[in-house]
């Protein structure tokens, strides 16, 4: 067995010019995949962090009627026994928050300029690690002890010339439809990256929003996790606790509602796939032109072992062989190659804006092992499976007219 | 069916039996072999003599098992290859038959021991008994000294002894040697045909030769006449020369 990898490693490398060639080419279709995976991977779990911690949570729990957005009547999709629904679930080790949301539309006043904003509730109090995750540009975070601070989103600040401190009024509908305002005072300008929501959105303390809309009652309740791991199994536990509480709540978990990020990483898993089966595809035509060249070489060669009574499947086994050699190597020098290329993006800090981001940021390249574990097999399935025709066609020979070829 | 016989009373080792091979080229068939009888018994040295065209390279390859005929029957130790498959063939010439071609056919990636080795790999020889007996081998044809040298690094005549030793390492029952001086210069022909003799007379080992080289046929202890692809008798030593 020894000699038969001996022959079929230094075959590999008979024509070093071409054997590099392809070798390189190998290694270039995996350090691609492995950096693009890397980038990609690193944008979009970016993408879901942000959502999961400043806008979704986890989980959230609401009436089936919200929902399903059936009910007219914003008030009858409102959850009364949410105190008792989150005393509940803060029972559960795994939970790491649980609060009320409300979200409605009103107009934000500075002086003589108004806007149409979208406001989204925050509890202080229970959320102290969504509230960590708003990047404040200027001024603080929301703070328990002061309930008439609002913070705005930086897109919106810059239209209404906003900063920390300055003075506002938001007016919007009560649940029974009565108009309702109230003066706060800016307490930061903060950051999420993505743009729709730093435009429009404005945070509000839960208390002082139910004030607002007159309610002691909330639309949603909001879950976040120690864990992200914990979703589905937390997904079920709360299910269960919510049947002995109030069965038409129902939980949904944050990729259930994400839609920014589902289509984004859909996008981008489409994309990669594209990219990888173009690569692939090179790769495949390259070896098979490569494998074919040289059992076309090597005609007297194979006519001879198979007079001196190697068998078929041998010479089959050899050219796969050949191939798997290229292949390694191609994998191998991949790797590295996308060791590198990620080193040196990360050290480089260079800024890039995505569509639907509001602020750039540094591309940063993760070098993960379950993308070297895909191109690796990926590359090495490509390079046996290019080698498996023409090897077999080699085996077919006819050995004394394979003969008639000199070596 | 011989000018040249020698009576041999030993066991047979190949026998051809009214072999005929026919090529199609296009519409157009060319019988390259029509109703050839041979036998080879243990111990012969024989040649299958002719002209260029005549049928011995086609004839070597039926007896060696590495073509097979349209009519008649190959006997190999008296059992019919007729019904062997393409793997029960190269199982039997991995065993049974060694082989020595006009361009040595060495595989260029392999020293010249690795050469030798290559056909006890076949065989499933350890590591230790396959570089013991190459090496022993390589000794018997004089090349001990070069063993770790690669065929492109090797004379013709250096490349043709290692493709004798490639042939002789694994004992066969016989070596079909085609054209084997057809690529060597006449000092080197000479010295190889004085190495197979040797190993014919001192080892006792079969050779099958197709060659027209008057140098073969002089050591021939049989031989075997062709012409487009018939037996003939063979033709006197003026006629042969000429043929030569």
């Amino acid at each position: 067995m020894w000699l038969r990898i001996k022959i079929a490693f230094r075959n590999a490398f008979r024509n070093r010019r071409r054997s590099l060639l392809n070798i390189f080419m190998i290694a270039s279709a995996v350090a691609a995949i492995v950096v693009f995976e890397g980038f990609t991977h690193n944008m979009i779990s970016g993408l879901r962090e942000t959502t999961v911690q400043t806008q979704t949570g986890h989980l959230q729990l609401a009436l089936r009627s919200f929902w399903e957005k059936k009910s007219n009547k914003p008030k009858q999709n409102l959850i009364k026994s949410y105190q008792r629904v989150v005393t509940e679930l803060l029972k559960d080790k795994r939970i790491q928050y649980a609060a009320g949301k409300l979200e409605f539309f009103g107009l934000l006043s500075k002086g003589d300029e108004s806007m149409s904003v979208r406001i989204i509730t925050l509890d202080p109090q229970k959320e102290v690690s969504r509230n960590k995750h708003f990047r404040f540009r200027e001024g603080k975070a929301l703070h328990k002890n002061r309930p008439f601070q609002v913070a705005v989103g930086n897109g919106l600040a810059r239209k209404l010339g906003l900063k920390a401190n300055s003075n506002v009024s938001i007016l919007t509908h009560t649940y029974d439809g009565v108009v309702n305002a109230m003066d706060f005072e800016v307490s930061g300008i903060f950051q999420t990256d993505i743009a729709e929501f730093d435009d429009s959105t404005l945070l509000i303390p839960l208390k002082t929003a139910q004030e607002l809309l007159d309610t002691t009652a909330v639309e949603q309740i909001v879950v976040g996790l120690k864990s992200s791991w914990d979703t589905t199994m937390v997904k079920d536990s709360v299910r269960a606790v919510l049947a002995g509480i109030d069965p038409d709540i129902q939980v949904k978990t944050w990729y259930q509602i994400a839609t920014l990020y589902k289509q984004v990483s859909m996008f981008n898993r489409v994309q990669n796939t594209m990219v990888q089966f173009i690569l692939m595809a090179l790769v495949l035509l390259s070896i098979m032109n490569t494998v074919g060249m040289s059992i076309l070489e090597r005609t007297g060669e194979i006519g001879t072992i198979r007079a001196l009574g190697e068998k078929r499947a041998a010479v089959v086994f050899q050219f796969l062989m050949e191939g798997l050699f290229l292949g390694l190597g191609g994998v191998l020098l991949g790797i590295l190659g996308a060791i590198c290329i990620a080193k040196g993006f990360n050290a480089m800090n260079i800024p890039i804006i995505f569509p639907g981001a509001s602020a750039p940021i540094f591309i940063k390249i993760e070098v993960l092992y379950s993308a070297i574990l895909k191109a690796s097999l990926l590359g090495l399935g490509i390079t046996i499976l290019a080698a498996v025709i023409p090897a077999h066609r080699a085996s077919k020979m006819n050995i004394v007219e394979a003969l008639r070829y000199n070596i | 069916m011989s000018l040249k016989s020698v009576p041999n009373t030993l066991s047979l080792v190949v026998e051809a039996h009214r072999v005929s091979r026919t090529y199609s080229i296009g519409s157009h068939c060319h019988q390259a072999l029509n109703q050839v009888s041979l036998e080879i018994r243990k111990g012969d040295f024989c040649d299958i003599a002719g002209p260029s065209g005549s049928g011995k390279t086609t004839l070597l390859n039926i007896l060696g098992c590495l073509d097979r005929p349209t009519e008649g029957d190959v006997l190999i130790e008296g059992v019919s290859t007729k019904k062997f498959s393409v793997n029960e063939l190269a199982k039997f010439r991995s065993e049974n038959l060694g082989f020595i071609f006009q361009t040595f056919n060495l595989i260029p990636t392999l020293s010249a021991l690795e050469n030798v080795e290559y056909p006890l790999l076949l065989l499933s020889r350890t590591y230790r008994s396959r570089r013991e007996l190459a090496e022993e081998a390589l000794k018997i044809v004089g090349l001990e000294n070069f063993k770790r040298n690669r065929p492109g690094q090797l004379s013709g005549g250096q490349r043709q002894r290692v493709a004798i030793a490639r042939a002789l390492v694994k004992k066969p029952l016989l070596i079909l040697a085609d054209e084997p001086t057809a690529n060597l210069d006449r000092k080197n022909s000479i010295e190889i045909l004085d190495l197979m003799s040797r190993l014919h007379e001192e080892n006792g080992v079969t050779f099958l030769f197709s060659s027209h080289d008057p140098l073969v046929l002089k050591r021939a202890t049989k031989i075997s006449y062709l012409s487009d692809g018939r037996q003939e008798p063979i033709p006197s030593e003026e006629r042969m020369k000429d043929v030569a």
